[in-house]
């Protein structure tokens, strides 16, 4: 093991940090994590959608990414490393934990009887063009079914191409495709849900104020 | 064949929103090819959905760029792992500047023994330099006059404990505070025992006795250091 090299840590690049932590630095370690971490939680964080075992995941991705590191040889992007590691971490754990339920390439959603394309009927369609707030679209992905859930996240918010979340998630690019675009549609009806029931309170609450004043 | 053909685009022309929707789920964000794009244009609900999956494109687009404060302790608990797992060195703080000659006392217990060996000479020799037995007659420290010798020894014992106590007590503040802070109230005692002594000395340079005393608080100073000094370099608080 090495001796651990007294560096300051604020200015050491990241270069320099992988070349250090290679060599057992924790002072690399650490500045690779702080460089780091704050993407790899919130990914794992958007995946379980609970904070204690966005946590755990953080830890074991970079317990996973130190055990590693000296396998880099800088062939892709150490941050495309970390995180494909890091979804790794969160897939296997996923599935774990669901081996018993549904898996991918069944649908996930209770509602969707048929695999195609479904249109809201009887509803007005809102346009949600600027009245997606961070808030509420989290919201919406936390209520998300599993499946669409993680390919959701892995294309659209971590920019994974299909072709790779079909690799990690052990199904076809097909697939990926079809899961997404019913994401996308489950998000726009609770997204819409939200809307309208802002409207109803705002109508509510003019009432309520104009009685007041009556 | 070629009838076919026209048959299969002027039905895409025509193309349903079931239809579009397809396109859509197949072309992700690539450009929607022509007949598509005439639906669009025809079919304000379509035209809403698409508009309504862009608005939400963005937004998560938006989202991936955000970062998240991670909770401290896992940083904590990672460390304690990788330590655990021996894969992260351990850290020492940084230790204070000092004379090269002097580290490499502290590195070795048996040097740092030989050189407080050496302080109690000096010490031994101040004492019983003035009387008839010249213990230290070797020592360079013995050519000058004696008045200048005892000052010189005192001078050079007083710096060399002092550098000591500059680089032990850091770092066995690191290990046991407990035990430094018993090191410094040790020290401190022995400090103003010498402190005494030393006056006496100066005040009666020919007492014997006062020598002795001076010699035998120089000498619990030193054992006072060299037993610390064992610790800080064993990393044993016994």
């Amino acid at each position: 093991m090495t001796r651990t090299r007294q560096t300051d840590t604020g200015e050491m690049t990241e270069a320099e940090a992988i070349r250090l932590a290679q060599q057992g630095d924790a002072g690399a370690f650490e500045r690779i994590y702080r460089l780091h971490s704050r993407r790899v939680y919130a990914l794992c964080l958007r995946m379980v959608g609970n904070t204690a075992e966005a946590e755990d995941l953080t830890q074991d991705a970079f317990l996973q990414l130190f055990r590693k590191i000296a396998t880099f040889r800088g062939e892709s992007a150490f941050s495309t490393w970390l995180h494909r590691l890091a979804v790794n971490v969160v897939l296997m754990k996923l599935r774990k934990k669901t081996l018993s339920e549904t898996p991918l390439d069944e649908t996930n959603d209770p509602d969707d009887e048929n695999s195609g394309p479904r249109r809201e009927l009887g509803a007005p369609d809102l346009l949600l063009s600027g009245s997606i707030d961070r808030v509420h679209l989290q919201r919406a992905i936390d209520q998300l079914p599993p499946g669409y859930k993680q390919v959701f996240v892995l294309h659209d918010i971590q920019g994974f191409e299909h072709n790779e979340i079909a690799g990690l998630m052990n199904c076809s690019i097909g697939n990926s495709k079809s899961q997404l675009h019913k994401a996308r549609m489950r998000l726009r009806e609770l997204l819409q849900e939200t809307l309208r029931s802002q409207a109803r309170q705002d109508r509510q609450a003019a009432k309520s104020e104009a009685s007041g004043s009556g | 064949m070629k009838f076919r053909r026209k048959w299969k685009a002027m039905k895409m022309m025509n193309m349903e929103c079931d239809q579009f929707e397809r396109i859509l789920e197949q072309q992700d964000n690539g450009p929607l090819p022509a007949p598509a794009l005439a639906h669009l244009e025809a079919c304000e609900t379509c035209r809403i959905l698409s508009a309504d999956l862009g608005a939400i494109r963005d937004a998560a687009l938006e989202l991936g760029a955000e970062e998240l404060p991670v909770p401290e302790r896992v940083w904590i608990s990672l460390r304690q792992q990788l330590n655990a797992e021996g894969i992260l060195a351990v850290e020492r703080p940084p230790v204070p500047e000092v004379p090269a000659g002097w580290w490499a006392v502290f590195q070795r217990p048996a040097l740092a023994g030989a050189f407080l060996s050496l302080l109690l000479a000096a010490a031994a020799m101040v004492g019983y330099q003035s009387g008839s037995v010249q213990i230290a007659m070797h020592s360079p420290l013995a050519s000058p006059p004696a008045g200048n010798t005892f000052l010189s020894a005192e001078k050079e014992f007083k710096e060399e404990s002092l550098a000591i106590g500059n680089v032990l007590i850091p770092q066995l503040q690191i290990r046991d505070a407990a035990v430094t802070d018993s090191l410094r109230r040790n020290l401190g005692v022995v400090d103003h025992f010498i402190a005494m002594c030393e006056n006496s000395v100066r005040e009666q340079p020919d007492n014997e006795m006062a020598r002795e005393y001076l010699y035998g608080a120089y000498e619990q100073k030193a054992e006072l250091l060299a037993t610390a000094m064992n610790r800080s370099v064993t990393g044993g608080l016994q």
